[in-house]
């Protein structure tokens, strides 16, 4: 016998009745209630948490239960239990796993996931897709940012000619443009576009001791271009701040950026490595010493003495400490001289 | 038990919320697990998990509210809104002739399925057996989520409050429990009175977060072309500022806003004979939502469980009912057949988009 409270679905009436069990029947008794019903035509709901469990009749009546073992009971003798999703709610061990599997699938989806389905959503977007972004990128950078460049027409006719015969490692020709432009307020810097094109700033040009220095950029941005970094940078940030949106923004959009910053920076840095082992290769492939990159690395550290990571070679400002970089740069060298030996 | 009929004239009905943290902590980290494992399609029937579990803990009058809400439907409105959101992204990112096109629609669209949205929350929302409902009409949802958003853009914000308060009328004023309608009076005037100091805090707030910014990218533009370093400890401070002016917003600001108007929303809003009673103090909700804030950072997200039980704990037992008379004379509406499984009338409009 349980007890309960029977509404009958037309008034806001309560009536405090007593469940029992007859055979597949159940049976609601008192306060002026007396009804027989099958217990397969009931909608019972699962329990959930300590909140009070509902039966619902066919015809919109309703009891309201509060003694969940009492119940149970009842429901065991009926056979009609269920609630498999209760009890892994209310078991400590089942709980202690649900927070270890959740953590390590956050750290699984940061680390493998989203760095993966980036890279299948940036290899299936559409070549026409990325040049219209890309154009559409640069011409909002030449009207906010960029000015035109200031550089000798000979020189970059020149530079033009040498950086165009440089071959990717694989030896193919890489197919890209070099764009020159000026903009003080970015200091030495060059940046790529999805669709090929290289922009070198006149103030990058004028730093770099020679033209292989000038190469190692070049080899740098289309690092960038064949890991498609832009593309996957943008799948990649999108999906971060959807999932942080998910997990922390039922307390505070303000607090769901914080993570987001953090994650998309580190993403930026594995990118600016990976383009850096790129260029390193092409130089290789082009007779040029992998060393110039770090050379310029080096010039470009030393002008920004307190803000390490500031103005470097990127579309972005959040890559790893030049001189970091450069001593990478430096290490790749080392192995591979102890390779050849 | 029966302290509702044994009382005679008016009596104040407190709301209370029963949850505890830890074991909403079990019913939370559970959705979140079954959530990943499967990419995402359970959280529709996470979300109903957790509707029920914060609506079966509010209690009233010695019985608890429920959510009736069903997976499938959820899942269907977030498929569409997920749809709408893709039209409106690339809609927006490249301008043609479709941009102006797609977000006609999407103007025409949004109506319609923010009244939906307020049809399905009433609908599949019921207390002591009896649904609630939303009967609020096509038009007036033009003009509530077209009209009055467009007249707060061209007006700067300043008709900001007049929008929230024809909105709250519009809810408000078109919900019924069972048969019975409920009510809201607070005038344009009260909403102005209400918001006029927050407004002005606010505007003043983001004054103090701007200016400094707009101050220093100017200088760093100035110092670069003359080719110097700029000044970083300048350009920190106005960082500073800026984060600063939005923190102290969000966090001490909002709060007691939100108190403000959801007090004026409550003690203007009435069920029949019965009137709702709210007492929210700005400064205890801003103590918990800071707290909130620094413990969800600091547990990176666990906290969380706890934090939305604290809050649903407070607001319950800031607002309460007056009953005149007794809730048990409350009936059904028999002339639309609003019974608790009367689903046929909802297959109409079976769409939920979170509102």
């Amino acid at each position: 016998m349980v007890d309960a409270v029977y509404f009958d679905g037309r008034s806001a009436q309560r009536h405090a009745v007593r469940l029992e069990l007859d055979g597949a029947d159940l049976l609601v008794s008192g306060d002026g209630v007396d009804r027989r019903d099958a217990l397969g035509s009931l909608r019972i709901s699962a329990r959930l948490g300590s909140t009070p469990r509902a039966l619902d009749f066919a015809d919109g009546a309703r009891c309201e239960v509060r003694e969940h073992e009492a119940f149970d009971t009842l429901l065991r003798e009926a056979a009609r239990r269920g609630g498999w999703l209760h009890r892994a709610e209310s078991s400590w061990r089942m709980i202690a796993l649900s927070v270890v599997v959740v953590a390590a699938c956050g750290v699984a989806l940061f680390v493998w996931g989203i760095p993966a389905g980036a890279q299948l959503v940036a290899r299936a977007m559409p070549d026409t897709l990325s040049r219209a972004l890309s154009d559409q990128t640069m011409k909002l950078f030449d009207r906010h940012l960029l000015k035109p460049t200031r550089l000798d027409a000979n020189r970059t006719a020149e530079l033009t000619g040498r950086l165009e015969d440089l071959r990717a490692p694989d030896g193919a020709q890489a197919a890209y443009r070099i764009e020159f432009r000026s903009a003080p307020t970015l200091g030495p810097n060059a940046f790529a576009l999805p669709d090929g094109t290289i922009v070198l700033l006149d103030e990058l040009v004028t730093l770099a001791d020679n033209d292989e220095q000038i190469a190692a950029v070049v080899g740098h941005e289309l690092g960038h271009v064949y890991y498609r970094h832009g593309l996957r940078l943008i799948a990649q940030n999108s999906a971060v701040g959807v999932l942080a949106a998910w997990w922390l923004g039922d307390v505070s959009a303000l607090l769901a950026a914080a993570p987001t910053l953090l994650i998309q920076a580190r993403y930026s840095r594995e990118f600016e490595s990976e383009a850096d082992r790129y260029a390193a290769e092409l130089m290789r492939r082009n007779g040029i010493a992998p060393s110039r990159l770090a050379e310029l690395l080096r010039k470009l550290a030393a002008l920004h003495p307190e803000a390490d990571d500031d103005g470097a070679a990127g579309l972005l400002a959040s890559h790893p400490a030049l001189l970091e970089r450069a001593r990478a740069l430096d290490g790749e060298r080392a192995d591979e001289a102890a390779a050849a030996h | 038990m029966d302290h509702v009929e044994a009382a005679p004239g008016r009596s104040i009905e407190p709301f209370r919320f029963n949850g505890s943290g830890s074991e909403y902590f079990g019913i939370w980290i559970v959705n979140v697990l079954l959530t990943i494992i499967t990419l995402g399609i359970y959280s529709p029937w996470a979300k109903v998990r957790r509707m029920q579990y914060f609506y079966r803990n509010t209690e009233l009058a010695g019985s608890s509210f429920d959510y009736h809400g069903r997976p499938l439907a959820i899942l269907k409105g977030r498929l569409l809104a997920l749809g709408l959101l893709l039209i409106y992204h690339f809609a927006t990112t490249h301008i043609s002739i479709w941009t102006l096109l797609a977000l006609a629609i999407l103007a025409l669209a949004l109506p319609w399925l923010l009244r939906n949205a307020l049809r399905f929350r009433a609908h599949y929302s019921s207390y002591r057996g009896l649904r609630f409902s939303f009967r609020g009409s096509l038009g007036q949802a033009y003009a509530v989520f077209l009209g009055y958003p467009i007249l707060m853009f061209i007006t700067a914000y300043l008709a900001g409050p007049l929008f929230h308060q024809r909105l709250k009328r519009y809810q408000h004023g078109n919900s019924y429990y069972g048969g019975t309608a409920f009510a809201f009076d607070a005038g344009v005037g009260r909403f102005y009175r209400t918001y006029v100091l927050y407004m002005l805090a606010g505007a003043a707030l983001l004054a103090l977060a701007f200016v400094p910014m707009f101050h220093m990218l100017g200088a760093v533009k100035a110092v670069q072309a003359a080719g110097g370093k700029p000044d970083p400890a300048m350009m920190m401070s106005a960082m500073g500022v800026f984060w600063l002016a939005i923190m102290f917003g969000v966090l001490i600001l909002g709060p007691l806003l939100q108190a403000a108007v959801q007090n004026l929303i409550w003690n203007h809003t009435a069920l029949g004979p019965h009137r709702f009673v709210s007492r929210l103090s700005g400064w205890r909700l801003m103590g918990i939502g800071v707290s909130n804030f620094l413990l969800v950072a600091l547990t990176l997200g666990l906290f969380m469980p706890w934090a939305a039980v604290r809050l649903a704990r407070y607001r319950a037992s800031c607002t309460s009912l007056a009953v005149d008379g007794s809730l048990d004379a409350i009936v059904g509406d028999a002339e639309r057949g609003v019974a608790a499984l009367g689903e046929e009338t909802a297959e109409l409009f079976d769409i939920d988009i979170g509102l």
